[in-house]
């Protein structure tokens, strides 16, 4: 049973950007709208993937978010989610950024647990994380 | 610029104004300033550009350069288009930019005949940009994908051959790999038999561009060592070299407000002059060289005043700040770009518009060059369909709207000249606030620049967030459409068929001669590292025969990325 202090525990979460990816306005306001409401935030740029589960690991985070604005998601969030499979970690993975719109329900499908665009707004990335 | 009487009378019936506008139930014009925070009234006099001297809004082609550069409008010679084609592999790339070139597609908008130059503005994939190879594990996902794939010379090879060299201006979007990149183009010419002495590139001397978003470059102790670098090669090398980009695109799309970008990028231009000056260069022979690329604004008289400000700031820094004799070092060629980041998936169509809009802002400006973007930018690089509509903007405003037949169109009107002066004002502010707090690099690595510029971005997002900044379609008039947009993409299969490439080459080749060549290059690296500004010009000729010995783009890069190191900008 969870106390009274674990429950209102800050959720940890690892935001993460490829190092090739330009553009990291969107991954930056979204890293500033989690810590105002209330959680950590680690941010990490990556040069290879595989780096975002072994910092998820290490961290032991609640939730990953990853930001696209280029290329590199349909290798990225596949490989990230079946490694966090592997390490049997379970953690939400959120996506932000440029992801076509009949991509959307295939990486859903996939586990990924919400996709959110440069038209999103704040709230609904604070829902998803807190639900 | 009145006379003191008309002063008096404008400002009269300025006060008659206000009395009847309150007469009128106090109604106001929704938003009192604009981005760059500067007050917008709802109208403009005489009274508002009474302290403006006839030197800055007399004649155009004449110091300040106010009204631009040019004595003549557009319709005389032309406008130079440079929208950016890039797809897949090297062959993929040249088919779209042949078809495009079919439907009137050159450098110079207007220009046809013998005399006609075509144009390769080539933006790289994303791996390619950053020096990794296609088999190289940071590329998975990402070959071809954002634009053109290349990395030896069989790629410069099924790109180039049988096109005219030196018919052609050449540009590698590709800024942290751009010493890689240039000379993979150098030992190409070579091999063809074109001389340097007839090439025409703009080089993307841009190592600063990554600083305004996360992409790695090198750190920025290092990394603006490969400015003088380029341009002390290519000025005294490639004659017909345009040498530097001083660019206000990126920290616009970083989001930078029109007069911040304005500040940044003269401190840009100011700083890279003072390096190469350090490295034992003279402005006046490579400062004529340089070239702008501006961001483009929707607020389209935002721009224009912007633009024009900025051109007046150039000429009087650098006649003033650095002693330049040569009317072109106080002629910055600006070759802007409509904002990506103004672009939105949702009714991706209306972009269109928002494009036309922002071309139609360059041209009254009087830039010298106009960037339609395509309409779809923002969901993938361009399809075909909508590359050639961003084509057809600019031909349509050159040919069929008459705008083209008079020079700065807009000098002159109350409201551009007062403002193009309060953007003045405002970036000189900007500027000595740099200079206050230690100077351009210091701007940087003290964080100064990106807290500015997500302040900026923050007060922009939440704007549009709570409507108060309309988007129609986006945040007001919002309809159901159908969830699926088609959207361009590039497949899995150019990825596999580039790794499959770039083995076949390094397996053809002599590697211990590539492996010679690599050993120079770290040398000279070291050297720019250790010993700098008196090692200028020892690292692009070591590159350049690091391509003679047939090494690849991302072993080359992969040397400078390994001397001169990682470069991010801490914290969030």
């Amino acid at each position: 049973m969870a106390t009274t202090e674990e429950s209102k525990k800050r959720l940890r979460v690892l935001l993460a950007h490829c190092d090739q990816d330009a553009h990291d306005r969107g991954v930056r306001y979204i890293a500033e709208v989690l810590q105002e409401g209330g959680m950590e935030v680690i941010f990490i740029r990556y040069r290879v993937c595989e780096e975002v589960v072994r910092v998820a690991v290490q961290e032991d985070v609640d939730a990953v978010g990853l930001s696209f604005y280029s290329s590199g998601y349909s290798h990225d969030i596949p490989a990230v989610l079946e490694s966090l499979k592997e390490k049997e970690k379970d953690v939400k993975l959120l996506v932000g950024g440029i992801i076509p719109s009949d991509e959307i329900d295939g990486l859903l499908a996939l586990g990924v647990s919400g996709i959110f665009g440069p038209n999103s707004r704040r709230d609904e990335v604070l829902e998803c994380l807190a639900s | 610029m009145c006379k003191e009487t008309d002063a008096e009378e404008a400002r009269r019936l300025e006060r008659k104004w206000a009395e009847r506008i309150s007469e009128d139930g106090g109604k106001k014009p929704s938003r009192a300033t604009n981005a760059s925070g500067i007050e917008r009234k709802a109208y403009y006099s005489q009274a508002d550009v009474e302290d403006l001297s006839f030197e800055d809004t007399s004649i155009p082609g004449e110091y300040p350069y106010t009204r631009g550069f040019r004595h003549l409008p557009y319709s005389a010679d032309g406008w130079m288009m440079r929208q950016p084609v890039a797809v897949g592999l090297p062959k993929d790339t040249r088919a779209r930019m042949e078809y495009l070139e079919k439907l009137g597609w050159s450098l110079f908008i207007g220009q046809e005949g013998d005399d006609k130059l075509l144009v390769q503005n080539v933006a790289l994939d994303i791996p390619s940009q950053q020096g990794y190879d296609p088999d190289a594990p940071e590329a998975r996902g990402r070959v071809g994908r954002d634009g053109m794939s290349m990395s030896t010379m069989w790629d410069m090879d099924e790109f180039y051959s049988g096109r005219e060299l030196d018919r052609t201006e050449v540009f590698f979007a590709a800024p942290d790999n751009q010493l890689a990149c240039l000379g993979l183009y150098l030992v190409y010419a070579e091999r063809r038999g074109v001389p340097w002495e007839a090439l025409r590139l703009k080089v993307s001397n841009l190592w600063y561009h990554s600083w305004y978003w996360d992409t790695a470059g090198f750190p920025p102790r290092q990394a603006y060592k490969l400015g003088p670098e380029l341009v002390s090669f290519f000025h005294k090398r490639v004659p017909h070299a345009q040498v530097a980009s001083v660019t206000g695109y990126n920290p616009g799309e970083a989001g930078a407000t029109p007069a911040q970008e304005l500040a940044f990028t003269l401190a840009t231009g100011v700083f890279i002059t003072e390096e190469c000056v350090k490295a034992g260069l003279d402005p006046d022979e490579f400062v004529p060289k340089y070239y702008g690329h501006d961001h483009t604004n929707l607020d389209l008289f935002e721009t224009v005043a912007k633009f024009r400000a900025k051109r007046k700031m150039w000429a009087k820094i650098f006649k003033e700040r650095f002693g330049c004799q040569n009317p072109d070092s106080l002629r910055l060629r600006n070759f802007p770009q409509t904002a990506g980041s103004l672009l939105h998936a949702k009714e991706p169509e209306n972009n269109i518009i928002r494009i036309t809009l922002m071309a139609l802002a360059q041209v009254l400006a009087g830039a010298e060059g106009v960037w339609a973007a395509s309409y779809d930018e923002c969901l993938n690089i361009p399809s075909q369909k909508a590359a050639q509509i961003a084509l057809r903007t600019g031909q349509i405003i050159f040919y069929e709207t008459g705008i083209a037949d008079v020079i700065d169109p807009l000098g002159g009107s109350y409201y551009i000249e007062s403002l193009t002066k309060s953007m003045e004002d405002e970036a000189w502010r900007l500027l000595e606030e740099m200079e206050k707090k230690g100077g351009y690099l210091e701007c940087w690595e003290s964080g100064w620049f990106r807290s500015e510029l997500a302040r900026s971005a923050r007060e922009y997002h939440q704007a549009v967030e709570d409507g108060e900044r309309v988007i129609v379609g986006v945040n007001k008039y919002v309809v159901d459409e159908e969830k699926h947009i088609p959207t361009f993409r590039v497949g899995q299969e150019v990825e596999d068929e580039a790794v499959k490439r770039v083995r076949a080459f390094r397996a053809q080749r002599d590697s211990a001669q590539a492996a010679r060549a690599l050993e120079a290059l770290k040398r000279a690296a070291e050297r720019m590292k250790t010993d700098w500004p008196n090692s200028c010009g020892l690292v692009m000729p070591a590159m350049i025969d690091a391509f003679r010995a047939d090494c690849t783009m991302g072993e080359a890069q992969g040397v400078m990325k390994e001397v001169l190191g990682y470069g991010y900008y801490g914290g969030i």
